[in-house]
């Protein structure tokens, strides 16, 4: 979870664990969310098909973690 | 998703994209900084209109012109095209947009004018957008090295392509949305 929450911070720092509305509500273009995913991808050694990468698996930390359980 | 259109640029979109294409933000990853003035940028406009090899949209997000998208070096012997996308207005520019562009293009490029492949150029450094073509099905052909000089800087060059039987493949596993486009 802290590795997640770093990569998260890292592109975006206004994003706080307890938001549950990080694309939905704005807070991610789409060239910040493709970095998260890419970060994501290479920290968790996993890939996540494009048809994953929408609001509801990103929307917040927890949707996040769910799907890298999923795909790993 | 947002209400996205997709329509043929006009010549009063002109001012409007000369100052976007002179933006930094879009210019970075361009092969140029141009330095255009509405003269200029108008007598570009009626030159690719002319040009049969060639289609570019502007991109409307909820009714507001946000960006332009194009199709060119439209090649029917070889069945070959390329496509550039930008979207100037920051706050337009969300994922589910994007890769909705890339897909209504992928079915105008394959379906509507019968082309066996589409192929981009990214600036290597533009790691998310190679990322993001990736994901949305192009590969990775090759790498352009120090291909584009700008202000004296050489900078590498991602070469991407998809062919329609990767796009057939890649449809099967996409749940993916189409916009509205209109084409001339």
């Amino acid at each position: 979870m802290d590795k997640l929450i770093e990569i998260l911070k890292k592109v975006n720092p206004r994003i706080s664990e307890n938001m549950d509305d990080i694309v939905s509500g704005g807070m991610l273009d789409s060239i910040e969310l493709v970095e998260i995913v890419s970060e994501i991808e290479e920290v968790f050694e996993i890939e996540i098909p494009i048809e994953d990468i929408s609001p509801e698996n990103f929307n917040s930390v927890e949707a996040i973690q769910k799907m890298i359980e999923k795909l790993r | 998703m947002e209400n996205v259109l997709l329509r043929p640029m006009k010549l009063e979109d002109q001012e409007m994209v000369m100052n976007w294409r002179m933006q930094p933000e879009i210019s970075k990853y361009m092969n140029t900084d141009p330095v255009l003035d509405i003269k200029k940028q108008e007598e570009w406009f009626l030159k690719q209109q002319k040009d049969k090899s060639c289609y570019y949209w502007i991109i409307e997000v909820d009714g507001i012109p946000a960006g332009v998208t194009s199709i060119t070096m439209v090649d029917k012997k070889n069945g070959t095209c390329t496509r550039g996308t930008y979207i100037a207005v920051h706050e337009k520019r969300s994922f589910e947009v994007i890769t909705s562009i890339y897909a209504t293009q992928f079915e105008f490029v394959f379906d509507k004018l019968g082309l066996n492949k589409i192929e981009i150029q990214v600036f290597a450094e533009n790691k998310n957008v190679v990322f993001l073509s990736k994901k949305c099905g192009f590969k990775q052909e090759g790498v352009l090295r120090e291909h584009i000089n700008k202000n004296g800087i050489y900078y590498d060059v991602v070469l991407l392509g998809m062919t329609k039987s990767e796009w057939e493949e890649k449809k099967k596993q996409w749940n993916y949305e189409t916009v509205k486009m209109i084409i001339n």
